[in-house]
């Protein structure tokens, strides 16, 4: 090659690539969504962020609101009975740290219930230690007689609630990880489910 | 260009590559990991967010590039010591998002000198056993904070990661690790009522060495309630497994749900100790003949018949003569201590005792042949380039410019192999594990490391577990 014959350009190139070593890229900088519209189109990980949650929020309130037991609880009130519906934490059956995200995901369950069921609905912000209770027993908090317990305890007849599950993999560098939710309209008394809803969610880290 | 200007430019760019001689992670670190050693954590997180150019260890850095990511996983373990549970508990969460492992079996040499020099080893790939580990804290911290949600998520990563390092390592090297990972877990998802799960990790504690009378007895009533089966350990090893606890599950007397509880879950409390330091990477210039021993023995990596007939022409000819490689070192390591645990003021017995220090040494003296191949390789490149740039610099007529063009070469790769000494350096060297049952009530809980004691006023809840977590005498 013409320039290794040459010691001139020789040398300027190695003093060109030790000089280029240390030259560093942009700083990161903060902003916010009004400064940069489209920063929520990007995927930062492999837990739930709003886009995500929005998607299984959708795909899950219409199936729940146009449901039997949805349609049960308007004929119940109808007949002077509303029934009393109260917000249970999901399960977190997954190996992502995605607890917070499941319960922005109920809050807004809880919201719609309120505003579009025939159903009292109980706030599970005025029952924290209790909240923190069943988020402590976790598998034992769904065993039917202590459902019925905690049912009593808010005086709920019917709980939402639900559990994720999910397939994780690793291949080198690769991640990917399969999300199985099931949302669950659950009878306090009897611990049957009147309502399962699944929805499937797939996050990864490709090179 | 004259003459004088070759010089002069030859000579800057002497100066440059010798000036670019950066200190070391080891080097950065000394200060924190020595502060660690001394039992001073909060000495230590200060030095360490000055590394990380924070100003609180409330904050996260904005970039998790270069050192950063190790950086932040030795504050985390330093929080931990200071019971900041939360705080070390976010950023090791931070860290796991950003934590790559370096794979011998499925990595070539090239690649593996470019993670083990500095020139071009941007991001921190850690060894099986730190990422291991790292879910272990992990657990430790959420754990001492009784969300037992959080514990149970670690735990399931601590056994994807187990089941990939499984698939390429040696389950020998790594056996204290696996088993103080899978009690923890065990006990995370027995107090999540979650008892087949926890089945299932304790099988694999006890499988891995977690052998204490009780632990077994605990194990074998609660094999017998859950029907749990160690079909996946027996696959794993491809014969029987756990056969003299099943053979005690089979003539177990009979027990029940409420009966396991108030035996094993009143008041159940875990004393986590955390002690001494684990062996640091320092760069040290290995003699060839020693490197070359070195670098027999590797399950993944070797010489070629040309490669090792060029070696031994260089080292014959006394071209290479040492190879810059990052060691194992004990300077400036705690000496392994005795320890007494006291509850109500009586001595307890470990339940578990794990050597982490030694765990590592056995693992990475399984890395080093692979990573010793990967080292001679770039060093004969190095020597290639070197004798052919003085060749081209001398075929144009300028006598004596191709030697220094040739030092110049050598000189600017020599700076940039510069080994990457980074490992997770504030990891303790000896995790000891003491389990018992305590009333309902505050409970003095002391332990003495040497000569020097920690102290706790511990309010024991009956229905939970309760995690006590020592780790800031070393």
């Amino acid at each position: 090659m013409k320039s290794w014959k040459n010691p001139t350009r020789l040398v300027l190139l190695l003093l060109a690539a030790a000089l280029a070593l240390p030259l560093g890229c942009a700083k990161p900088q903060y902003v916010r969504d009004t400064e940069k519209e489209d920063m929520d189109e990007y995927t930062m990980s492999l837990r739930f962020d709003r886009k995500d949650l929005d998607r299984l929020y959708k795909d899950n309130i219409d199936k729940l609101l146009s449901s039997r037991i949805t349609k049960m609880w308007e004929r119940s009130a109808a007949s002077g009975n509303a029934p009393v519906v109260a917000i249970f934490p999901m399960r977190n059956e997954t190996s992502e740290h995605i607890g917070p995200q499941l319960d922005a995901l109920l809050s807004k369950f809880e919201t719609d219930l309120v505003n579009k069921s025939a159903a009292d609905v109980v706030s599970h912000e005025n029952q924290p230690e209790l909240i923190a209770e069943i988020k402590r027993q976790q598998s034992d908090a769904y065993d039917p007689a202590r459902l019925a317990g905690y049912g009593r305890q808010l005086g709920a007849q019917y709980f939402v609630t639900g559990k994720v599950y999910d397939t994780a993999e690793r291949v080198e560098d690769e991640r990917r990880v399969q999300y199985f939710m099931f949302v669950q309209v659950i009878d306090v008394e009897t611990g049957a489910i009147k309502f399962q809803n699944e929805s499937a969610i797939s996050k990864g880290l490709m090179k | 260009m004259p003459l004088r200007l070759l010089h002069l430019a030859l000579i800057a760019l002497f100066a440059l590559v010798w000036t670019s001689g950066c200190a070391t992670y080891s080097d950065n670190v000394r200060d924190a990991h020595s502060a660690v050693a001394q039992s001073h954590p909060e000495r230590a997180v200060k030095l360490l967010n000055t590394q990380l150019q924070l100003k609180s260890s409330k904050r996260l850095p904005m970039e998790f590039e270069d050192d950063n990511v190790l950086l932040l996983l030795e504050r985390a373990t330093v929080l931990q010591a200071m019971g900041e549970y939360k705080l070390a508990a976010r950023d090791m969460m931070a860290v796991d998002d950003h934590l790559e492992w370096l794979d011998l079996s499925s990595t070539g040499a090239d690649d593996i000198a470019k993670y083990m020099y500095s020139e071009s080893s941007k991001q921190y790939r850690a060894p099986a056993y730190e990422r291991l580990l790292l879910n272990t804290l992990n657990m430790i911290n959420f754990l001492a904070m009784r969300d037992f949600q959080g514990a149970k998520v670690e735990a399931r990563r601590f056994t994807l990661l187990e089941q990939f390092f499984l698939d390429n390592e040696e389950p020998a090297l790594l056996s204290g690790i696996l088993s103080v990972g899978n009690y923890l877990g065990g006990a995370a998802f027995e107090h999540s009522g979650d008892y087949q799960q926890a089945a299932r990790y304790y099988s694999r504690a006890y499988h891995y060495g977690f052998r204490a009378p009780q632990f077994r007895d605990r194990l074998v009533d609660l094999i017998w309630l859950t029907g749990y089966k160690p079909r996946e350990l027996q696959a794993e090893e491809g014969k029987e497994a756990l056969t003299k606890i099943m053979e005690a599950v089979d003539i177990n007397e009979e027990i029940s749900f409420d009966e396991y509880r108030e035996q094993y879950l009143k008041g159940d409390t875990l004393i986590i100790v955390q002690t001494g330091l684990v062996p640091w990477k320092q760069a040290t210039r290995v003699p060839i003949a020693q490197a070359m021993s070195y670098s027999h023995g590797s399950h993944y990596h070797s010489f070629d018949n040309d490669q090792e007939t060029r070696l031994n022409m260089m080292v014959a000819n006394g071209v290479i003569e040492s190879v810059n490689f990052p060691m194992l070192t004990t300077i400036g390591i705690p000496a392994d201590k005795p320890v007494v645990v006291k509850v109500d003021g009586a001595e307890r017995p470990s339940t578990g005792n794990v050597d982490v220090s030694s765990q590592v040494q056995t693992a990475y003296a399984h890395m080093v042949p692979s990573m010793m191949v990967a080292a001679i390789t770039r060093l004969m490149t190095r020597v290639v380039a070197g004798e052919a740039t003085e060749a081209v610099v001398n075929q144009t007529g300028n006598g004596g410019l191709g030697f220094l063009a040739k030092l110049a070469v050598e000189g600017a790769m020599n700076a940039a192999d510069k080994p990457d000494t980074r490992s997770w350096m504030t990891l303790p060297g000896r995790i000891r594990i003491i389990r018992t049952q305590l009333g309902p009530d505050v409970h003095p809980i002391s332990i003495t490391v040497g000569n020097e004691s920690d102290a706790r006023q511990v309010m024991i809840r009956e229905d939970s577990l309760n995690v006590v977590n020592f780790s800031r005498l070393r």
